[in-house]
C-alpha cells in the first residue's frame, strides 16, 4: 500500500535525485540526510572559530552529529554550506539555524525509524546549541517554543 | 505554593488552560476523559506494539505530558516555560483532531512522575533539578513517539517540540554547557 509518507519521500527523492551529479543509485534516505550532514560538517568549522571551551564543546558535538549521520548512510552533502565570515558566534548561529531547517525538512520524510530518530536528535542538539549561542550573545535563548531554524 | 489537586482551573487563573473553545480544544466530557484515559492505558499496556504506527496513542500520551508539564511549571511560578508547554499543547491538539479524535482535557487526570515532583519542589535549586528531570523525560517521550507516528506533518511537529524541550534543558542549567553532557 502506498502511504502518504511514501509518496512524500518518493517525491522528495525524485527532486533531490534530479539535483545529483552521480550516476550511482543512492537510497532516498541517504539523499534526504545529505543536507543535514553538509550543515553539520560546516558547523564543525564554524564552532572551531568560536574561542574557548564553548567552541570546543560545540565543535565536538557537531562532529559527533556528522559521524552519526555518515554511519547512518548519509550521502555527502551539497556544497554551499561554507562558514560565513564575521562574528564567530553570529556566523555559527546562522549555520546552526540552517542545519535545524534541514533537519525539519528531512525528519518528516526519512523512512527508516532509526534515521528519523537520529535527525530528531540532531535537531534537538541544534536547538540546544542555538539556545547557548543566544545566551552568549545576550539575547533571549527561548525565542520560540518551536525551534525549527527560522528566526523567531 | 499552590497545591495540585486537579487540572481544573478557574477562568483567569491560567490563560492557556481556560476557554478551551477559543483554542480549538474540546471541553472535557466524562466519556471523552474515559476514552483518553483508556487510550493511554492501552498505550502503556502494549510495549511490544510500540514500533507499530499508533499516532492517536502517541499524540494522546504527548498531550497528557505537555498538559501536566504546563500545569507543574505554572504551579511553581515558572511562567515562561509554562507558556511554551501551553504552546506545545495547542500545537498537538489540531494534530489529534486531524485524526478525527477529540482533544481530551485533561488527557490524564492529575499529575504523575516528573511533573508531580516539579509541582512539589520547594526552592530554586530543587525546582531546577525537578524541571531538568521533567524536560529530560519529555525529550525521551517525543523520541520514543516518533516511531509511532506516520504522517510527515505530525512527525515534524513532534520533532520540533522535542527540540523545544532541548532548549529548555539549556536554560535550566546553571552552566548551559552541562546540558550537552
Amino acid at each position: 500500500m502506498i502511504t502518504r509518507r511514501g509518496l512524500v519521500a518518493a517525491g522528495a527523492g525524485v527532486l533531490l535525485a534530479g539535483c545529483g551529479a552521480d550516476d550511482e543509485p543512492v537510497a532516498p534516505d541517504a539523499r534526504l540526510l545529505a543536507p543535514v550532514l553538509a550543515a553539520e560538517a560546516a558547523l564543525v568549522e564554524a564552532y572551531e572559530r568560536v574561542p574557548g571551551r564553548l567552541g570546543r564543546a560545540l565543535a565536538a558535538r557537531a562532529s559527533a552529529h556528522a559521524e552519526r549521520l555518515r554511519a547512518a548512510g548519509a550521502a555527502p552533502g551539497p556544497a554551499g554550506a561554507a562558514t560565513a565570515g564575521g562574528d564567530p558566534l553570529e556566523a555559527a548561529l546562522a549555520l546552526q539555524r540552517r542545519s535545524m531547517a534541514a533537519c525539519v525538512a528531512a525528519v518528516g520524510v526519512v523512512s527508516e525509524p532509526a534515521r528519523r530518530a537520529l535527525v530528531a536528535d540532531v535537531l534537538t542538539g541544534g536547538a540546544e546549541h542555538a539556545a547557548i549561542l543566544l545566551t552568549r550573545l545576550g539575547r533571549d535563548p527561548l525565542p520560540t517554543a518551536f525551534p525549527d531554524g527560522r528566526e523567531a | 505554593m499552590r497545591p495540585i489537586t486537579s487540572f481544573h482551573c478557574t477562568k483567569g487563573s491560567d490563560p492557556w488552560l481556560h476557554s478551551t473553545a477559543e483554542r480549538g480544544l474540546t471541553p472535557l466530557s466524562r466519556r471523552r476523559a474515559l476514552a483518553g484515559a483508556a487510550a493511554l492505558l492501552l498505550t502503556r499496556a502494549a510495549p511490544a506494539a510500540a514500533q507499530e504506527p499508533d499516532p492517536a496513542g502517541a499524540l494522546l500520551e504527548l498531550l497528557a505530558r505537555e498538559q501536566a508539564a504546563a500545569l507543574a511549571y505554572r504551579t511553581v511560578g515558572m511562567e515562561r516555560l509554562a507558556a511554551q508547554e501551553g504552546e506545545h499543547v495547542r500545537a498537538l491538539a489540531p494534530q489529534l483532531e486531524s485524526l478525527g479524535l477529540p482533544v481530551p482535557f485533561p488527557a490524564r487526570p492529575g499529575l504523575d512522575g516528573a511533573a508531580r515532583r516539579l509541582a512539589a519542589a520547594a526552592g530554586p535549586s530543587a525546582r531546577a533539578r525537578a524541571a531538568i528531570s521533567l524536560e529530560t523525560e519529555l525529550v525521551r517521550a517525543y523520541r520514543a513517539a516518533l516511531d509511532r507516528l506516520d504522517d510527515p506533518s505530525i512527525i515534524r511537529t513532534a520533532a520540533t517540540i522535542m527540540a523545544g524541550h532541548g532548549q529548555h534543558l539549556v536554560v535550566l542549567q546553571a552552566d548551559p554547557l552541562d546540558a550537552l553532557e
